[in-house]
C-alpha cells in the first residue's frame, strides 16, 4: 500500500513535469503591444470619466447641503404675516386674565346672553 | 532580474519607453506561466496583458526594484485567480470549453494534420488540468507555482506573504487532494480497459 502511494506519487511528479513541456509559453501575436496600450488607454478614459462624474457629484451635493443649511437659517418671512405665533400662544392669549374681566363684565351687563357661559363656567 | 533597476525606475516615474522594455522582457515568461496556470491557450494573451495593465498602474505603489519580480508574480497569480473564477462562472458552452479532444477532432475536421507527440501534449494538458480541477483555483494556482514552475518556497513567500510553515500546509494538503483525484482517475481507466477487453472477448467468442 505504501509502495502503490509512493509510486503514484512518482507517477504524478512525472505528469506534472511534462505538464511544463506540454504547456510551452506561447509567442505573443503581432498585435500584442498595440493592443496592451489601447488597453491601458481604455481604462484611463474611464477612470478619467468616473473621477469627473464623482467631482460632479460631490459638488452638487455639496451645494444642495449649502442650500438647505441657508433655508433653515435665513427667517422666511413670506409667511410671518400669517403665521406668527404658535396654536398654544393663541389659546394662551385668548384665556388672558384681561380677556376675562372683560368676559365676566359682559355676562353682567347682558345675562341672558352670557347666562349659559357662567352657568358653564 | 531580466531588466535593469534603472530601467524599472524609469518606468515608475511614468516612462513608456521604459515600460515598452519592462513589457518586452518579461512578456515570455509571464505568458509561460499564466498559460500553466490557466491551461488555455486561446486566453492566454488575454490575461498576461491584463497582468501587464495592472502593472502599469500600480508601478508607483513598488517600493524598492528590488522585489519587482515577486511582485509581478503576484499581479501574475492575481490576474489568474480572477481569470480562472470568472471561467468557473461562465456557464455558456464555448469552442474554448471544449476538452482537448473535441478541439482536436474540431481540428482534424477542418484539415490539420495532428503529430502523435502534439496529440501526447493535448492529452497531458486535458489530464492535469482535470485534475487540477479538483481543487480550489488558489490551490491550483499554488501547485502550479510550486510543481509546475518549479518555485521554492521561499519565493512563494515571498509572493504569498505568509509564513513557511503555512505554505507547507497548503501545499500538502492541495497535493493530497489532486493525488486522491489522481488515483481515482486511473482505477477509472482501469476500469474502462477491463470493461472494453470484456466486451471483446465475449465478441471475439461468438
Amino acid at each position: 500500500m505504501a509502495r502503490d502511494h509512493s509510486e503514484l506519487e512518482r507517477e504524478l511528479d512525472s505528469l506534472l513535469a511534462s505538464y511544463r513541456d506540454a504547456c510551452p509559453a506561447p509567442e505573443a501575436s503581432v498585435g500584442f503591444m498595440p493592443r496592451l496600450w489601447e488597453r491601458i488607454e481604455a481604462r484611463q478614459n474611464t477612470s478619467w470619466l468616473l473621477k469627473r462624474w464623482t467631482e460632479g457629484f460631490v459638488a452638487a451635493a455639496a451645494a444642495a447641503c449649502l442650500m438647505a443649511f441657508l433655508l433653515q437659517v435665513v427667517p422666511d418671512d413670506a409667511h410671518a404675516a400669517v403665521y406668527n405665533a404658535t396654536y398654544l400662544e393663541v389659546l394662551a392669549q385668548e384665556r388672558s386674565p384681561e380677556n376675562s374681566v372683560l368676559l365676566d363684565v359682559a355676562a353682567v351687563a347682558y345675562p341672558d346672553q352670557y347666562s349659559a357661559d357662567i352657568g358653564s363656567k | 532580474m531580466l531588466v535593469d533597476f534603472e530601467v524599472v525606475r524609469k518606468a515608475q516615474v511614468g516612462d513608456a519607453g521604459a515600460f515598452n522594455l519592462v513589457v518586452t522582457a518579461y512578456r515570455r515568461r509571464i505568458m509561460g506561466t499564466v498559460a500553466r496556470m490557466i491551461g488555455r491557450p486561446e486566453d492566454v494573451e488575454d490575461v498576461a496583458q491584463e497582468v501587464f495593465i495592472r502593472l502599469y498602474y500600480s508601478m508607483d505603489q513598488l517600493r524598492s526594484p528590488e522585489v519587482f519580480e515577486p511582485w509581478l508574480y503576484r499581479l501574475t497569480v492575481n490576474a489568474s485567480l480572477d481569470y480562472l473564477r470568472k471561467r468557473r462562472r461562465r456557464s455558456e458552452s464555448r469552442m474554448a470549453d471544449l476538452s482537448e479532444q473535441q478541439v482536436m477532432m474540431a481540428d482534424a475536421a477542418a484539415g490539420t494534420r495532428w503529430s502523435e507527440e502534439e496529440a501526447q501534449r493535448a492529452k497531458t494538458r486535458e489530464m492535469v488540468d482535470a485534475l487540477l480541477s479538483e481543487v480550489s483555483e488558489n490551490d491550483r494556482v499554488l501547485l502550479t507555482l510550486k510543481e509546475v514552475e518549479g518555485l521554492s518556497l521561499k519565493e512563494l513567500q515571498s509572493i504569498y506573504d505568509v509564513n513557511e510553515s503555512a505554505l507547507k500546509v497548503r501545499l500538502f494538503r492541495a497535493r493530497q487532494r489532486v493525488l486522491k483525484a489522481f488515483a481515482r482517475s486511473k482505477d477509472e481507466k482501469a476500469a474502462a480497459n477491463a470493461k472494453v477487453r470484456t466486451a471483446n472477448s465475449s465478441s471475439g467468442g461468438k
